[in-house]
């Protein structure tokens, strides 16, 4: 029993890591809490669907079409949007993301409805049982898509040109300026790898949970929980403190009660984001 | 290195009303204070000096509890103000400026002074009851200052210098035993400086104890009856402006500069 | 710059350090503010008045005095809260259940959830201020505070039913004792009775030296601090009374809806929604909730019926609100007046 729910856990773990992660570098690059994360995994999900419905294109084969739309997609809402806002008071860059999650995610519901769409996959119904314990291929291709993408980000920001300017302008936004760096570029760059993460994440778990305008919520909100716990901006801190929350949702949920393993998340939350607000890992400092 | 100054000074022969023995402060690797031990006597003008990097802000953050010390004892009026909080600090009657003004952006020039009005002459709860005393008390701080006619504009409408005579009035509405002023003339035209330096000389016949962090060395020689350097977070001198701006070690400390 | 020789003229010494607030709208805006409270008041007397319009002018004057209630922590205060939600189902659910299960009349169930509304508020924010949790952090604490509180709501079933509601069973003669009125104008009253104790508190408090000094916290801590202020103590005291406030209005709620359950009072969607109320109006206005309220209110329910084969399009629309908002009127419509010096004083800016 334990032994599964940790499994599951380890799953869960990786897709909240592709979700936070994403959330993680647009808040240590632009310094926003981007609460349209879930929405945007929302968005994603129905794109997948969308192809899968209208061409029959295998939902997995969907993603370099999702992946493309979606960072256009976070280009474009930096640059028109955000970046309006990010002189003005931190009220309105809260409220802001706020209003475009409210508008994506009922903009799915008015356009597509309220009824659950699914997806299928050839490789759908496959079990393997490692360990005695019964792991879906499915979540087996996410797990490893999660790792694979947050590898291909982490070597992204460190060895490349465009990584490096990306870190710097998280790191020190003044000086980045003056080295020449186009910052609303980098900006508008790190929002739209943040959403082209979402996109991954929809792509990898559409086989897995039902298509419906609610699907983004509990995500996104847990990809807050880690962010903050991994510490804000630093995207080792979230995909870490990812597989923590996601074991320790799924231990609670099977051994103590159901109901209550989002609650218990979030109780975690409220307590560790008073003691230790700058998270478990993270060495970044509070922003007030 | 030069001889603190002799008890029985022209300021007081009591007690100082502030005092700082041995306190240490590290933020990570960096001791920014170390040691650091100063007596600022009453109803007199202290400045404090050093080079960039010394540890000034510091010291002020540490002493009106802005920031913990690692070790040491501070006592004000005869009291241990460690275990306080800033703002308790304040109701001793210890007030601080800091060196970028801070002023209440969302509030009209009136408005910054009269919510301190509270404490300076205590009332009930009743708003009504605060208007005679507060308000007249606003206006005189602010005639003093030269912002009456300011006083219904929005303070985010300011200019530097008048914010930092902003601040000068909303710390005295405190009705302060002690005030330290973390760098009053830095950004501001002589004029202005000059006018300042008056009102502080005139505040100090009054009762009021200054501790002034400045980088100005004509304004410490014309203000100051004391003056502690301070260098790589120790107290390297105290003692009357002319002996402690003459000595070659400090000389050097600045020169480095 | 200033010239402390020359003699103050008249024209150096403003007369009033203050604005006067309400006094210093002048006949001819107290005039009007006092016909629109009038029209308002016979609003249910006109003739032939459907049903309709009753509802959307109570749901005007509800959501008026959540988002007022909002201001008082979060404009004047800075405490930017997308939780509210949490403490309109406490009072809600605080009021139904002392009804249903011990036949405590819901006035004193009011009361009741007033002070549990309080007491969580002062629960979360005590540690929250202490350590320094403000801005967008405090904002996040809420909102996961608004969590708890729904997945509690929906698992604790022996309490609260869980999450197929509470319903408030109808007295077989409503009375006023029980809170509960026969007809809808009634309830209207009501509804601009308790919107209006709200809208007074919180300009009462605004003018109090409370409310000056919640003011100077919300704009720079640090500095009121060296002036003496207790800003966690402030705080506190400001976001217990606003949470009471919000309380009483889940009362209303479930009084007037006679059903409650976890997904109604407890959701984000309300938190967002209030917050909206708040900003359109001006947030840092005591009229800000009514402001917003008036626009937002029938502006959805006209939404809500024309697209009511497709649920989703009014809420989607609250969502491109505030982001326009966000961006060309961050301050809201009362916030346009900020700069004039009467008319801030009088909208309490």
């Amino acid at each position: 029993m334990l032994a599964s729910a940790i499994a599951s856990g380890v799953v869960l773990g990786a897709i909240y890591a592709l979700v936070a992660v994403g959330l993680a570098l647009i808040f240590g690059v632009v310094k926003i809490i981007n609460f349209a994360q879930g929405a945007l995994l929302t968005v994603a999900l129905y794109g997948v669907y969308l192809m899968y419905s209208h061409f029959r294109i295998d939902p997995y084969l969907t993603l370099p079409a999702v992946v493309a739309g979606m960072a256009a997609l976070g280009y474009l809402i930096q640059t028109v949007l955000i970046d309006r806002v990010l002189n003005k008071e931190r009220a309105s860059q809260l409220l802001i993301t706020f209003g475009l999650a409210m508008a994506l995610q009922n903009g799915c519901l008015a356009l597509f409805g309220a009824d659950y769409h699914s997806v299928n996959t050839p490789i759908d119904s496959q079990v393997i049982h490692p360990f005695g314990v019964a792991v879906t291929v499915v979540s087996l291709v996410a797990m490893g898509g999660s790792a694979l993408s947050v590898a291909f980000l982490y070597l992204f920001l460190r060895k490349t040109r465009v990584g490096t300017a990306i870190r710097v302008v998280a790191q020190q936004p003044d000086s980045a300026e003056l080295a020449g760096i186009n910052v609303r570029r980098m900006y508008a760059l790190a929002f739209a790898l943040g959403c082209a993460l979402a996109g991954v994440a929809a792509v990898l778990i559409s086989p897995m949970y039902p298509i419906q305008p609610n699907v983004g919520d509990t995500f996104g909100i847990i990809a807050f929980i880690v962010v903050v716990l991994g510490g804000l901006g630093s995207v080792t801190g979230a995909a870490a403190s990812a597989m923590l929350i996601g074991i320790g949702q799924s231990v609670f949920a099977t051994m103590i009660n159901v109901q209550m393993s989002t609650a218990f998340v979030f109780l975690v939350f409220i307590v560790l984001m008073i003691v230790r607000p700058n998270g478990l890992f993270g060495r970044t400092e509070r922003v007030a | 290195m030069v001889t603190p100054m002799a008890a029985g000074n022209s300021a007081t022969a009591s007690q100082p009303i502030l005092s700082v023995r041995g306190v240490a402060k590290a933020f990570g690797g960096l001791q920014v204070l170390r040691e650091v031990s100063l007596d600022v006597p009453r109803n007199g003008i202290t400045g404090l000096i050093g080079p960039n990097g010394s540890g000034k802000t510091t010291l002020f953050d540490v002493i009106t509890r802005y920031q913990n010390c690692d070790a040491g004892e501070i006592s004000f009026a005869g009291q241990s103000i460690l275990p306080l909080l800033p703002h308790q600090v304040s109701h001793r009657g210890l007030v601080r400026t800091f060196q970028l003004t801070r002023v209440f952006p969302g509030l009209t020039v009136a408005e910054n002074l009269l919510v301190f009005a509270d404490r300076a002459h205590p009332r009930g709860k009743d708003a009504a009851d605060t208007r005679p005393h507060g308000e007249d008390k606003a206006r005189e701080m602010l005639d003093f200052v030269g912002l009456l006619r300011l006083a219904t504009h929005e303070a985010a409408t300011l200019s530097y210098g008048q914010l930092k005579l902003l601040e000068i009035a909303q710390v005295l509405m405190l009705d302060p035993r002690m005030l330290m002023l973390d760098e009053p003339m830095a950004g501001i035209n002589p004029g202005l400086a000059d006018e300042l330096m008056q009102r502080l000389l005139a505040l100090r016949e009054r009762g009021l104890t200054l501790l002034i962090v400045e980088h100005n060395i004509p304004v410490i020689q014309r203000l100051c009856d004391a003056v502690a350097v301070l260098n790589t977070g120790q107290v390297m001198a105290h003692g009357k402006p002319d002996e402690v701006l003459g000595d070659r070690d400090v000389r050097e400390a600045f020169l480095g500069e | 710059m200033t010239d402390i020789s020359a003699p103050p003229t008249a024209l150096a010494r403003p007369a009033r350090l203050r604005g006067r607030g309400i006094a210093d709208a002048g006949p001819v805006a107290g005039g009007l503010a006092a016909l629109l409270l009038a029209a308002a008041a016979a609003l249910p007397l006109l003739p032939g008045i459907s049903f309709y319009y009753l509802q959307i002018g109570i749901l005007v004057f509800w959501f008026a005095m959540l988002g007022t209630s909002w201001s008082v922590a979060g404009g004047y205060g800075g405490m930017h809260s997308i939780g509210n939600a949490t403490f309109v189902g406490l009072g809600a659910y605080t009021s139904t259940l002392l009804y249903v299960d011990f036949h405590l009349t819901p006035w004193l169930g009011m009361a009741a959830g007033m002070v549990v509304a309080a007491l969580t508020a002062l629960l979360i924010g005590y540690p929250c201020f202490r350590f320094g949790i403000r801005g967008d952090y405090f904002a996040l604490v809420t909102v996961a505070l608004g969590q708890v509180a729904y997945e509690v709501a929906n698992g604790a079933t022996a309490i609260t039913k869980g999450s197929q509601g509470v319903p408030v069973p109808y007295a077989a003669t409503p009375s006023a004792l029980d809170f509960q009125f026969g007809n809808r104008t009634q309830f209207y009253y009501v509804a601009m009775a308790i919107w209006l104790v709200t809208v007074i508190v919180a300009y009462r408090v605004r003018r109090s030296h409370f409310g000056f000094q919640l003011l100077a916290v919300r704009d720079d801590e640090i500095a009121a601090a060296r002036g003496g202020i207790n800003a966690p103590r402030r705080k506190l005291a400001a976001l217990a009374l606003s949470a009471a406030l919000t309380a009483s209005a889940g009362t209303f709620y479930a009084q007037f809806i006679l059903f409650i359950d976890p997904a109604s009072v407890f959701g984000i969607t309300l938190s967002v929604q209030i917050v909206l109320m708040a900003v359109l109006g001006g947030m840092n206005s005591y009229l800000g909730g009514i402001v917003g309220a008036l626009i937002l209110v029938p502006a959805s329910q006209y939404l809500s019926t024309t697209f009511a084969a497709h649920p989703g399009v009014d809420l989607a629309s609250y969502g491109v609100v505030l982001v326009l908002l966000t961006i060309y009127l961050p301050y809201g419509l009362l916030g346009l007046l900020r700069h004039a010096p009467r008319w801030r004083s009088v909208i309490g800016w």
